[in-house]
């Protein structure tokens, strides 16, 4: 009696003590001050952009609208999601932020996303709107008829070769890089040098292990070449299709069958991926035109070329991009005039190539000569013509998180993809 | 009359104490209670920070027994704790033995050896993630010792949890090596001068006199150095993330990429609260112990 009395004790003290946190519901995002209009803008942080919108772009759009005050955080890149997510759901979210695309379909359901105000962008419907971007570049963002996010950095996943250590194997990089990922292997056979012990002094090719998000921006081109899909058109997981396997053979294939490059030795730096490959310590990298500010190093000798193909596969790239959205919990009048502050953001399309290395699809600045000019962006362009977004689902990040954890036994322990990937296929239908 | 005036004393003293208390016990309230009775209501729930939350009585803690996600992650939860505390219980009793010992240079020693200790967990993993590079420190050790294979201590699944585990009892055997050395001087000297008196050996002076003098020092250091094993967090975060695959994905790990990266509170909460009572069970049946040895 005593037990049982005390237990019901506990229950009811949980209960209540759970209870004032659910009976807030949904609040208001953070007031604006009084005597200007606060627009509170989030963003990760990451170094070539952070200044530049922080010195010039916060300044000028506060010259240009002085009854508007910016109120800017940029948010180190490991914590901004964690942050982000708590800031929203506790109503002291910004008015303005920015979510990789993968996540659009989580937070629209959510309701943390306001489709697009295609007024405060001067334009008069959303279809004029979104003739006004580069075909398709705003697909991953259209979701129930509107439209969710405005692309910030517009990227595709090309391949960088390094030019000296292609002529050391006696080829030209520009005319001999490999098309398909069996080439890649084989000239990756080639370019890798050891020591005496059998150590790497020079990885070839090495993969991303960054997480799930790097993870599945390489491997579902593959699976895209394959003319497979991660998730079914009904949203059901399709992780153990014989697509995604083959497509995981592949790309565990390239390390321990050609020994292209060992997952324990180079890019363990989150910081800075393309860090190898900057130091002269990798010969090839898949990564996008974001990168060229950080390759400083190399500048000169390397080459981009398009992203490999699988051999009688369809013709396949990656699209991704980090998108400028609205909260959908803010009043209307913030959601208005934040609009209008991402307008002007993504007008300047010069300045965030220039500036930052981002390329931003917005029509209009094709012919400036800092388009033309733009190292290798013919091959980026062609590529993008080329891409798919990555999967949509809105448990985007647990799947993702599935699938980088079979991607890691395969090509970081040498495990069977097959076997990996039907596990893994058993914890995504318990998931969904 | 004196006694009544008495008693007043000692309940104004009594009040007084617990106004002095207050501050720490509302602290405690706050930021202790509050969130556990907080965790095992939402463990009620379904509730993912950005929906209403629905009542669901256990059925969360069916989910969660029943998923092999868990019980995987339990697993490896147990074999980390298991690893280290063993190793540490024993290792940290030799040395605390050897330290007992008057010999030259024993204060510097104690000292050095006390160092991993006072750095930061954060720290030390940021460290050995880099010794445990394939060209790092522990394979060059190795290498010289004759193992010169390159061993992949962080990417092999059946490596890195030993690699988390030898971390561990670097960073906490002379923290309980110092738990056991002040039961050991805390030893009356009377019993070994007797022994000694007696003719008896170390051997049997360490098991008939240290030994069973030491078993509350010995049962305190198992229950906290369980506990804290159960609670690893750290170095699981930053050296492997729970990789390669899901290997070294420790409970506490668990719950909080079941909360900040899923946003499935009220999962992460279930979690928690099974780890409670477990935690709070084997404590309990540890203390019990403890008092019948006593």
């Amino acid at each position: 009696m005593k037990t049982r009395t005390m237990i019901v004790v506990v229950v009811l003290f949980s209960l209540v003590a759970a209870a004032p946190l659910f009976a807030g519901g949904k609040q208001e995002a953070a007031a604006p001050a009084e005597e200007k209009h606060t627009i509170v803008f989030w963003m990760h942080d990451s170094p070539q952009t952070t200044a530049f919108i922080k010195d010039q772009m916060i300044p000028e759009y506060e010259s240009k609208n002085p009854g508007i005050q910016i109120e800017n955080q940029f948010v180190p890149h490991k914590d901004y999601e964690v942050k982000l997510i708590t800031a929203l759901t506790g109503g002291i979210g910004p008015h303005a932020y920015d979510i990789g695309d993968w996540l659009i379909q989580a937070y629209q359901e959510k309701g943390l996303l306001d489709s697009i105000n295609y007024k405060a962008f001067g334009f008069s419907s959303l279809q004029s709107l979104e003739k006004a971007w580069w075909p398709s570049s705003l697909g991953g963002f259209k979701m129930k008829g509107g439209i969710y996010g405005i692309p910030m950095e517009y990227n595709t996943f090309s391949l960088f070769v390094n030019r000296e250590h292609f002529s050391e194997i006696g080829l030209d990089a520009a005319a001999d890089y490999p098309k398909t990922w069996r080439e890649l292997g084989e000239i990756g056979s080639k370019l890798v040098k050891k020591d005496s012990n059998g150590r790497f002094t020079r990885e070839a090719f090495d993969w991303p292990y960054l997480g799930s998000v790097w993870t599945l921006l390489t491997l579902e081109p593959l699976i895209n070449q394959n003319r497979g899909n991660v998730v079914n058109s009904d949203g059901s997981p399709n992780i153990d299709s014989k697509e995604v396997i083959d497509a995981l053979a592949t790309y565990k294939g390239l390390i321990w069958e050609y020994g292209t490059g060992d997952p324990a030795v180079g890019i363990s730096s989150g910081t800075n991926p393309n860090a190898d490959f900057n130091a002269g310590d990798l010969s090839m990298w898949i990564t996008g035109p974001w990168a060229q500010p950080l390759i400083t190093d190399m500048h000169g000798k390397y080459d981009v070329v398009p992203l490999p193909q699988t051999e009688g596969g369809k013709e396949s790239t990656i699209l991704y991009a980090w998108a400028w959205v609205v909260n959908g919990m803010a009043e209307d009048k913030n959601k208005e005039k934040a609009w209008h502050w991402l307008n002007f953001l993504s007008s300047n399309q010069v300045g965030f190539l220039t500036e930052c290395g981002y390329l931003q699809p917005r029509i209009g600045w094709e012919d400036t000569k800092e388009f033309k000019e733009f190292p290798f962006m013919q091959v980026f362009y062609d590529d993008m013509a080329n891409g798919k977004f990555m999967f949509r689902s809105n448990k985007w990040a647990e799947l993702g998180e599935i699938m980088d954890r079979a991607v890691q036994k395969a090509v970081k322990s040498n495990e069977d993809p097959e076997k990996v990937l039907k596990a893994a296929q058993a914890e995504a239908e318990k998931i969904m | 009359m004196r006694r009544g005036h008495k008693t007043s004393y000692i309940r104004k003293i009594g009040r007084y104490g617990f106004y002095f208390v207050l501050p720490a016990l509302l602290f405690f309230l706050a930021f202790n209670f509050f969130p556990m009775f907080y965790a095992l209501g939402v463990s009620l729930f379904k509730y993912d920070l950005l929906t209403e939350p629905e009542f669901v009585g256990l059925a969360n803690y069916k989910d969660v027994l029943t998923d092999p996600v868990f019980w995987r992650s339990a697993l490896a939860t147990v074999i980390y704790v298991f690893g280290t505390c063993v190793s540490i219980w024993f290792i940290s009793f030799v040395l605390a033995t050897m330290l007992s010992k008057k010999c030259w240079g024993r204060g510097v020693f104690r000292t050095i050896y006390f160092v991993p200790v006072i750095m930061s967990l954060v720290v030390t993993s940021i460290i050995w993630k880099f010794m445990y590079h394939p060209y790092g420190l522990v394979n060059s050790m190795l290498a010289w010792i004759g193992l010169k294979e390159s061993y992949h201590w962080l990417t092999d699944t059946t490596l890195a949890p030993i690699a988390l585990i030898i971390l561990s009892i670097w960073k906490g055997t002379p923290y309980y090596a110092v738990l056991f050395l002040a039961g050991i001087e805390n030893i009356p000297v009377q019993y070994y001068e007797a022994a000694m008196i007696d003719g008896v050996g170390p051997f049997k002076k360490l098991i008939h006199i240290t030994w069973p003098l030491l078993k509350p020092t010995t049962l305190f250091i198992i229950v906290i150095s369980v506990i804290i094993g159960l609670r690893v967090f750290i170095p699981q975060e930053i050296i492997t993330d729970g990789g390669p695959g899901d290997v070294t994905r420790v409970i506490t790990l668990l719950i909080y990429q079941t909360a900040f990266n899923f946003y499935k509170m009220s999962r992460a909460a279930t979690i928690s609260i099974i780890m409670f009572f477990f935690i709070a069970g084997f404590s309990i049946f540890q203390f019990r112990l403890f008092r019948e040895k006593r």
